[in-house]
């Protein structure tokens, strides 16, 4: 059967661990149907290491109960004690109000803390899904997310998913454009929440707990932003195609805040180290691409035109408190056009997204109603990006490239603003 | 023991170098309690304005129990906070919630003396002489000990001594007579001032002011400061810090000459800090003086401290504007200019706030902040001063520097709601300074406000951590109305520029040192010109100033932000390492600036526009891929080259990184480790099987093409039949020029031909000639050749083996050695006047050096002489066939003179050209001969002109077409010539042109005439004063070597119709092929060598001389 240790922080020995070479952390409670496919999925991948080592698999508290011994649907000469070794861990409390498919900070706390107690060489967190909707997850694409930090090569690896064009646009329009720019690390996914650690991860993570518990709320662990602070190596690795998650029930201005708030706190944290970053660089990135084969998904254009239009006619006033005139008049011509001809320019896009950064930090207006104003503005991005996807058959990569160069072309604006928050401003 | 130490709020331990201190009386900042006097409870209120303002330190003033008969400084217990103030546990709630904002707090440790009133004085003064409680305090029975003391408070003090008639005796006192001095000679005080620090720190403080710090001790026959007891103390008060808390900081209050305050820092284990006192008076006297001096003469006085101690700085404090620290001369200078009114005065200073100083003047304002926060130290701001708060010089003391805080145009400036006479002061009112004009609300409001650019300057400062960390330099402009100064820290450069005029001021700053950097202006962000060699000027407007952060250049950025890496699924991933990103990487990025690094890149200052890997294969034997690589100019001209990679990983990695870093190209990842692609000629076994192609004929395929080994006959015999791998170890050469070289063992050398062109080339093609034909015995036998084949191009050469030779060196070095010790035996001597002038006068090669020139330099005469015979025995070897048309001779045309010419008058318009573009940057003893030559440009011109060669009889064949000693190798007695390339620089059919056999000869000839003046050079910079002396020696050895080679040559070459059967056909033409050869030399030399252009100008101007006059 399993071997399984239960790991309670406070009464464990460093003395008593025996070296551990990878923690894997499952980090959100499996369903029952679902942990017993990933954890097979996890010893086939264990094999395929480019070196043998002692694993040991994390499961939220309560999970590794729940795991029969001997694992159904194994092969019965599965070595799995050999390979894996169990030990649980308190899933901290997701934030209340939060998203609930948002990576939290307090969850790699925990997991950074127990992999400093276990001595571990690298920490692989992997979401919940493994076994089930994930075929394209192969066991292969998982060793890929295993080998980097404990080989020391990497000491962080990211993920990288095929999307569908209209997929993901939170993070196409702003995290990673933005991330992008900020730090100099062309890392897509910089929220993603299937990634490897490495050692020299555990203590900056960890760190934040003995903080103030008040001013890490509503914090997101920015991963490849606490990497590039250190000078440290990072890396992507391609886990095939994903499908979004749910976003039934989550509202577009709070989802906004939820995703680009705490970013915008983090660049009032590290503005001495981004301001000095010029240009950005690829990350190596390991996996074969993947495309999706299924036809992408449409969206409704003129309603998001719409929804522009109305926040261009109710927010104006609550604009101009944030944006310069400059912006706020091409926002008003934009307002004018028809959904067909309706198109954003990349520029504007940035500028208003640098403002809104600046706002935020400068607390022009109420942080919860800054999301709120900046929900029509990103919709009208969203349906430019869409009439142009549509229209003109770009590629989806390619044009989100160009966007990133663009806030890249557009940085100095970001830092004269910064620097100097005149409101006497073009 | 770091686990026992308590640690302070502030993480990093040089915390104090970054901050931004707001010094701040809890009296005077906010009234939560309405009694009229501020407290802690206001204070608390105040955070977030403190937190916005971007402060990360506050500095409270004395806040304890005290009779308040010196402001607070007169302390009557130290354990306890006035009750004016608040509890301990209102200090406490501040305390934490200051920290919760990451704010720091200073406090101070007022222990040079307390008040009259506290127990100790009370208990002192009652108890018996000598008494361990008497002793708390100092005491004598005259007041005429320590008379070499001065009087601080000479407004109120008559001496340092004051009468009690309880204890019937003096006591000392450096301040008011109210504060009498506690004595550190008594071990009990100084455990009592450590238990009053240890409460301090133990709650969470995380700095003390140390107050009056330089008169703990005193003794008599000193002026009682600064003594090293005092100094002993503070060691005592550190010690105990470090041994028990982590990041706490002491601040030293020493108002004293820099040099005598450095003592304070001690090795780093004193004070961490201490303030800068002189420096504040002098930047109001620099200001109002419009003249930078009084700040650069102070900071030049200001010696360096310890890493981990750093300065405080300050505009204004508390007290009045001391000026102490200052000259006779410049203290009347400072009251007449900061201090019209009589009232202003007190003690040794001025006591008036920031804003009144500068008339109120907003630009001088912000001209001083931005000095005070771009100097080397953490600036200290006085609360109010952020508003530009007046004063009332109507108030007694220095109180009219501690009004309330101006919050709001309400009652009482928003300070308190009490009724206003309870205030414990009146707030200013007057129209200009008045609360109702001057206050936060309004500036919070008015975005142009003091208080916003305040903040804004403030988040910048913050930004850079060279502003409290970094070195400083100051630059030194003619005009003195303008202070500039770089700091620099790492990676950060900043230049600083302050005009302290009214008027706007030009300036330029030497910046050569930074040349290519883009200052970037950092207000703002917006970009400045590039700097360069020339210096760099800059206008200001008045009390303007500019920080300007120095960027990279953008082609160093360009770099830094290209992609550099590749990624691989594992280490034998050739195929992916050539394809899309990685292609795309290799192609725009890694090649274009991993080419131009090296030496063989012969078109380094042509800007590339694009690289292309035309063809690339990986050979059969191991994992060494050979690469062609196309390479595009801005110029639109087009280059290919010839590259063999190879990867390796983990220690053979990380051995390459140590052992030969220019070898890498580029990272290599794989998920399971990190590699590097590399320049194969670095690895032996890619060496070694390149060999083998040759040796086994081996083919293999490329993408496009293919690739193929072809031994030469002689190869067998040039390869070793005893165990011939180890004997044919393979070592790469150093001498890298614009090919790679690799040795087998002692038997073989590959020549790798960097830059490879469609053709045959004329290394191999003369090489194989030579060997295999011929049978010239003077050049290493030809091994064999790699080729490319493709359908589109001829065959190219890609390396060539040859047949190593033993030898004592190449012909240059060896000619340089001789000619060493040919000046250093005659540098004291002085050649005859006729030898000069007998070598000048002889026509080439009708005579033989003289008696004297062969007894001075026998050896180096005698093997120009065999090298003279050696190439006549080549030039008749490379005309020996009739039958090979790349070989037999051809008559010297009238069409192949009449190009010749054109060519020299064109290779002369470059040169002159070039010459008058650079002649000022050329140095003295070389400028004035070439000006000379410049300003008979047009004679010259037209003289070269004249001077044409209409017809010759003679021959043209293949020669070797760079000739010069450094293509020959000493031989024991004899030379073996090499390197039948040709300029490499030159396209091949350019090469391979048949020439005069003189074109050699020039080459050659030229080779002296550097040899002996490189050698010279070289002598006399070691030894300046036999430079004049041995300038005729050069000249001897030169004509005398020069007449021996083309005496043997002619010798040699005699009875063949290569050269003109005239003697004066021969010497025109040698000459023009002479002046051809040093006007390319003067272009390449002003190109590259400036120092150089000496040499060929004497060359140019000697042979003009010669022919043309």
């Amino acid at each position: 059967m399993a071997e399984m240790e239960t790991l309670q922080e406070s009464k464990t020995e460093s003395s008593e661990i025996v070296p551990t070479d990878l923690l894997i952390a499952i980090s959100a409670p499996p369903s029952g149907d679902t942990i017993v496919p990933t954890v097979a999925k996890l010893e086939q991948a264990c094999k395929l290491l480019s070196t043998p080592c002692r694993v040991v698999l994390a499961l939220p508290a309560e999970t590794a109960q729940e795991i029969p011994a001997p694992l159904p649907g194994m092969e019965p000469n599965l070595p799995v004690a050999r390979a894996l070794h169990f030990v649980n861990y308190p899933l901290p409390a997701p934030n209340p109000g939060a998203i609930p498919w948002l990576p939290n900070a307090s969850t790699y706390r925990a997991l950074c803390q127990l992999a400093r107690k276990l001595n571990a060489r690298a920490c692989t967190v992997l979401g919940t899904d493994l076994g089930c909707n994930r075929d394209s997850l192969t066991a292969e694409k998982l060793t890929l997310l295993m080998d980097p930090a404990i080989e020391g090569t990497f000491d962080l690896a990211m993920p990288l998913y095929a999307t569908q064009p209209l997929d993901d646009l939170l993070n196409k329009s702003i995290l990673y454009p933005l991330t992008r720019t900020l730090y100099g690390h062309r890392v897509e996914n910089p929220l993603g929440n299937e990634l490897q650690i490495s050692s020299k991860m555990f203590a900056p993570l960890s760190a934040g707990a003995s903080q103030d518990s008040t001013r890490q709320q509503g914090r997101l662990p920015w991963l490849a932003t606490v990497a590039a602070n250190r000078n440290l190596k990072i890396c992507q690795v391609r886990l095939g195609t994903r499908r979004p998650a749910s976003s039934d029930g989550i509202d577009l201005s709070d989802a906004l805040g939820q995703l680009a708030g705490p970013l915008f706190l983090d660049m009032e944290d590290n503005a001495a180290f981004w301001q000095r970053i010029r240009g950005s660089h690829e990350v190596p990135t390991f996996g074969a691409a993947e495309t999706f084969t299924e036809p992408s998904d449409t969206v409704d254009v003129r309603r998001m035109v719409d929804a522009f239009q109305l926040g261009e006619s109710n927010l104006r006033d609550i604009w101009s408190l944030i944006l310069p005139p400059v912006t706020l008049l091409e926002l008003k011509k934009l307002s004018r056009l028809s959904a067909d001809e309706f198109h954003m320019e990349d520029a504007l896009w940035a500028r208003i997204v640098y403002d809104f950064a600046l706002a935020h930090r400068l607390r022009n207006i109420h942080r919860a109603h800054l999301f709120g104003a900046l929900t029509p503005l990103y919709l009208g991005w969203v349906a430019s990006y869409a009439v142009e996807i549509n229209k003109s058959g770009i590629a989806a990569q390619q044009r989100v490239e160009q966007l990133a160069r663009t806030y890249e072309s557009e940085k100095p604006y970001l830092l004269s603003r910064w620097r100097w928050p005149d409101r006497f401003h073009p | 023991m770091n686990a026992l130490k308590q640690a302070g709020s502030a993480l990093d331990p040089l915390w104090y170098k970054d901050a931004i201190i707001y010094e701040l009386h809890v009296k005077a900042f906010a009234d939560a309690n309405n009694d009229g006097i501020g407290d802690f409870q206001g204070l608390l209120g105040k955070l977030d304005y403190l937190q916005e303002l971007g402060i990360t330190c506050i500095w409270l003033l004395p806040f304890f129990s005290s009779p308040l008969r010196d402001d607070g400084y007169d302390i009557a217990d130290y354990l306890t906070v006035h009750p004016s103030y608040g509890t301990l546990e209102d200090f406490q709630t501040f305390l934490h919630a200051a920290h919760d904002r990451d704010l720091q707090v200073m406090i101070e440790l007022v222990v040079n003396h307390t008040s009259d009133q506290h127990a100790w004085f009370q208990r002192a003064r009652l108890a018996p002489p000598g008494s361990p409680e008497r002793d708390y305090y100092v005491w004598s029975d005259t007041d005429e000990k320590y008379k070499d003391a001065r009087i601080i408070f000479t407004d109120t003090e008559k001496s340092n001594w004051t009468w009690d008639p309880i204890a019937k005796a003096y006591y000392w006192h450096r301040f008011f007579s109210h504060q009498p001095d506690l004595n550190y000679d008594n071990p009990l005080v100084l455990e009592e001032v450590l238990h009053v620090m240890r409460f301090w720190l133990d709650m969470g403080v995380d700095a003390l002011r140390i107050d009056a710090i330089p008169y703990l001790v005193e003794r008599d026959g000193t002026n009682c400061e600064n003594l090293p007891e005092t100094h002993a103390v503070m060691k005592k008060i550190r010690a105990e810090i470090d041994a028990h808390y982590e990041n706490r900081v002491i601040l030293a209050e020493a108002n004293q000459w820099p040099a005598d305050v450095r003592p304070y820092f001690a090795d780093g284990d004193e004070c961490h800090m201490a303030f800068h006192f002189p420096l504040m008076p002098r930047m109001y006297m620099a200001l109002r003086q419009e003249d930078r001096l009084p700040i650069t003469e102070i900071m030049a006085q200001t010696p360096a401290i310890p890493d981990n101690c750093q300065w405080g700085l300050f505009l204004r404090n508390h007290d009045e504007l001391t000026l102490e620290m200052v000259s006779d001369d410049e203290r009347d200078y400072m009251y007449l200019a900061y201090s019209a009114d009589p009232r202003m005065r007190i003690n040794i200073g001025i006591r008036r706030r920031l804003a009144p100083l500068l008339d109120n003047n907003r630009r001088r304002i912000e001209l001083l902040n931005s000095i005070l926060f771009s100097f080397p130290g953490t600036p200290i701001l006085y609360y109010g001063d952020e508003i530009g708060m007046g004063d009332n010089i109507y108030l007694g003391d220095r109180n009219g520097v501690r009004t309330p805080m101006q919050w709001t145009a309400d009652r009482n400036a928003g300070f308190s709601r009490s009724v206003p006479a309870k205030l414990y002061s009146p707030v200013v009112m007057d129209p200009i300074w008045g609360y109702e004009a001057i206050n936060v609300e309004a500036q919070q409001g008015d975005s142009s406000s003091l208080l916003n650019w305040m903040r804004n300057l403030i988040a910048l400062r913050k930004l850079f951590r060279v502003f409290g960390r970094g070195a400083l330099k100051f630059l030194n402009p003619s005009n003195r109305k303008v202070l500039a100064y770089i700091r620099e820290a790492d990676d950060e450069i900043v230049l600083c520029v302050a005009n302290l005029s009214r008027f706007a001021q030009p300036a330029q700053f030497d910046l050569s040192e930074y040349d290519g950097m883009v200052p970037v202006e950092m207000l703002g962000y917006v970009e400045f010109p590039a700097i360069g060699r020339q210096p760099y000027p800059v206008t200001l407007g008045p009390y303007g100033f500019l920080w300007l952060e120095l960027h990279p250049s953008p082609d160093t950025a360009a770099v830094q932000s290209e992609d550099s890496a590749l990624s691989i699924a594992d280490a034998f991933d050739w195929k992916n390492l050539f394809q899309d990103s990685n292609l795309r990487k290799l192609q725009e990025s890694i090649l274009p600036t991993y080419l131009p690094l090296q030496r063989w890149f012969g078109n380094k200052s042509n800007p590339i526009r694009s690289t292309t890997l035309s063809d690339w294969g990986r050979m059969n034997s191991n994992g060494t891929i050979l690469c062609l690589v196309r390479v595009e100019y801005e110029t639109g001209n087009s280059d290919r080259y010839f590259l063999p990679v190879a990867m390796a990983f983990g220690d053979a990695a990380r051995k390459l990184h140590d052992t030969a870093p220019a070898s890498v190209l580029s990272t290599v990842f794989s998920p399971a480790g990190e590699g590097v692609l590399y320049d194969a000629t670095y690895d032996p076994r890619s060496c070694e099987a390149l060999l083998n192609t040759i040796a086994n004929s081996t083919q293999f395929s490329m993408q496009q093409g293919s690739v193929h080994g072809a031994p030469s006959r002689a190869l067998p015999g040039l390869i070793p039949q005893k165990s011939p791998k180890k004997s044919l170890s393979p070592v790469r050469g150093s001498a890298e020029q614009s090919n790679t070289s690799i040795l087998f063992g002692d038997r073989l050398i590959m020549k790798l031909f960097r830059h490879p062109e469609p053709g045959l080339n004329p290394d191999c093609e003369i090489g194989k000639f030579l060997t295999e034909e011929a049978r010239f015995p003077n050049i290493p036998p030809f091994g064999g050749l790699i080729e490319y084949l493709n359908q589109n191009d001829e065959p190219t050469t890609l390396c060539m083996l040859q047949g190593l030779v033993a030898n004592q060196g190449d012909g240059w070095k060896w000619m340089l050695e001789e000619l060493e010790r040919y000046y250093e035996n005659y540098a004291k001597e002085t050649v005859p006047a006729e030898e000069l002038e007998r070598e000048a006068a002889a026509a080439p090669g009708t005579t033989r050096a003289s008696a004297f020139a062969c007894e001075h330099a026998g050896v180096a005469l005698d093997a120009a002489a065999v090298l003279g015979r050696r190439t006549a025995e080549m030039h008749l070897a490379l005309a020996s066939s009739k039958t090979n048309p790349a070989f037999s001779p051809e008559p010297l045309s009238a069409a192949y003179l009449e190009n010749l010419q054109a060519s020299i008058n064109a290779q002369a318009a470059t040169a002159y050209d070039l010459l008058r573009k650079t002649l000022s940057g050329l140095a003295d003893d070389t400028v004035e001969m070439a000006a000379l030559l410049l300003s008979h440009r047009t004679r010259i011109l037209d003289g070269l002109g004249a001077s044409n060669i209409s017809s010759a009889d003679g021959q043209r064949t293949r020669i070797h077409g760079d000739y010069h000693l450094g293509q020959v190798l000493r031989v024991k007695t004899d030379f073996v010539i090499l390197d039948f390339e040709g300029e490499p620089a030159r396209p091949l059919d350019v090469r391979r042109t048949k020439h005069s056999p003189l074109k050699d000869v020039a080459g050659m000839l030229r080779s002296f005439n550097y040899a002996a003046w490189a050698a010279l050079m070289k002598y006399s910079s070691r030894r300046p004063d036999d430079q004049s002396r041995l300038e005729p020696w050069a000249q001897l050895w030169d004509q005398s070597a020069s007449a021996e080679f083309l005496h043997a040559y002619k010798i040699a070459i005699d009875g063949s119709t290569l050269l003109p059967s005239s003697l004066s056909a021969q010497w025109s033409l040698l000459n023009l092929y002479l002046l051809e050869k040093a006007f390319y030399e003067l272009v390449y030399e002003l190109n590259s060598r400036p120092d150089w252009v000496k040499i060929p100008l004497m060359g140019v101007a000697a042979l003009l001389q010669q022919g043309f006059q």
